[in-house]
């Protein structure tokens, strides 16, 4: 009988395009990526436009402010455990696209309260991004989305 | 226009462990035979009916599905060579490893060793450490 403990370790790398963006987040910039051909911005970045099937064509800046797509109050922690106050979380939409469900956003926590979540009055709110004093290039580097 | 740069060092990466159990393997009649010869230092490898000699042993003999007669196998030569001079994650070596596999002639299959010395492809070869890796240099 052979006994053995795999030594299992894995370099996970956030590719070309996540990187840029989260190496952004460390200046407090929101990067996403443009396709001057049909002008749709992507945040979280691609490097290819995916309804035009082509590079994207650089780098544009978005304001740290959005509005509320979608919102969520999940009583139950990332490990399964009840909570006693909702993590509330959902979609921004951050600025520069007018079509309804194709927009550059982002799905992160929503500082605000679970009655808001609960009359809906949350969703179409303004937004602006809550930045961490330090931040290390992470999707946590933003503490939430705060309303304004 | 392609906005990649391709440079490693602008790339982010998450490393870790995987949380991953311990297993056990059970190496089989014919494993056992051969881990057994190779602490007596001697190559078991197993003669089927067809004549035919597999090494390492097998527990039947893909012809016919017979269980084969165990035999011993002498003279291992060196048939592959190849030098190892980083390791895993891309450091380099401070001293090359060289990995090999040895036959023997009238068997089929082979083993993979650690070379010592100038061995080389083609030489006949003996066994320097009996445990594993098995270490060979020139005979
Ligand atoms: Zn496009």
């Amino acid at each position: 009988m052979i006994r053995y403990v795999p030594k299992a370790k894995y370099s996970y790398s956030a590719g070309q395009a996540q990187s840029v963006f989260l190496n952004g987040l460390k200046e407090k910039k929101i990067l996403g990526t443009v396709c001057n051909k049909c002008k749709k911005v992507y945040v979280p970045p691609k490097m290819y436009c995916e309804e035009c099937f082509k590079p994207t064509d650089g780098w544009v800046e978005l304001k740290d402010e959005g509005i509320v797509h979608t919102a969520i109050a999940s009583f139950v922690s990332w490990t399964r455990d009840r909570l006693e106050e909702p993590i509330i979380s959902g979609t921004i939409k951050l600025y520069g696209s007018e079509r309804d469900y194709v927009f550059p956003g982002m799905f992160h926590r929503i500082c605000t309260t679970y009655d808001k979540v609960r009359d809906m009055s949350i969703i179409g709110a303004k937004v602006k991004a809550v930045w961490n004093e330090k931040r290390v290039g992470s999707i946590e580097d933003i503490q939430c989305f705060k309303e304004v | 226009m392609w906005s990649k740069k391709g440079r490693i060092e602008d790339l982010i990466f998450w490393k870790g462990n995987m949380e991953v159990e311990a297993y056990e393997y059970d190496e089989g009649n014919a494993g056992k035979k051969f881990i057994e010869g190779i602490k007596e230092g001697k190559f078991y490898g197993i003669k089927c009916s067809s004549g035919k000699v597999y090494v390492p042993p097998r527990d039947y003999c893909p012809e016919d599905m017979t269980e084969g007669n165990y035999v011993e196998l002498t003279e291992p030569y060196l048939d592959l060579l190849t030098e190892v001079r980083e390791d895993s994650y891309g450091n380099k070596l401070e001293k090359p490893i060289k990995v090999g596999i040895i036959r023997f002639l009238n068997a089929k299959g082979g083993i993979i060793v650690r070379v010592e010395g100038d061995a080389k492809e083609g030489d006949k070869v003996k066994v320097i450490k009996w445990e594993w890796p098995l270490v060979v240099g020139k005979a």
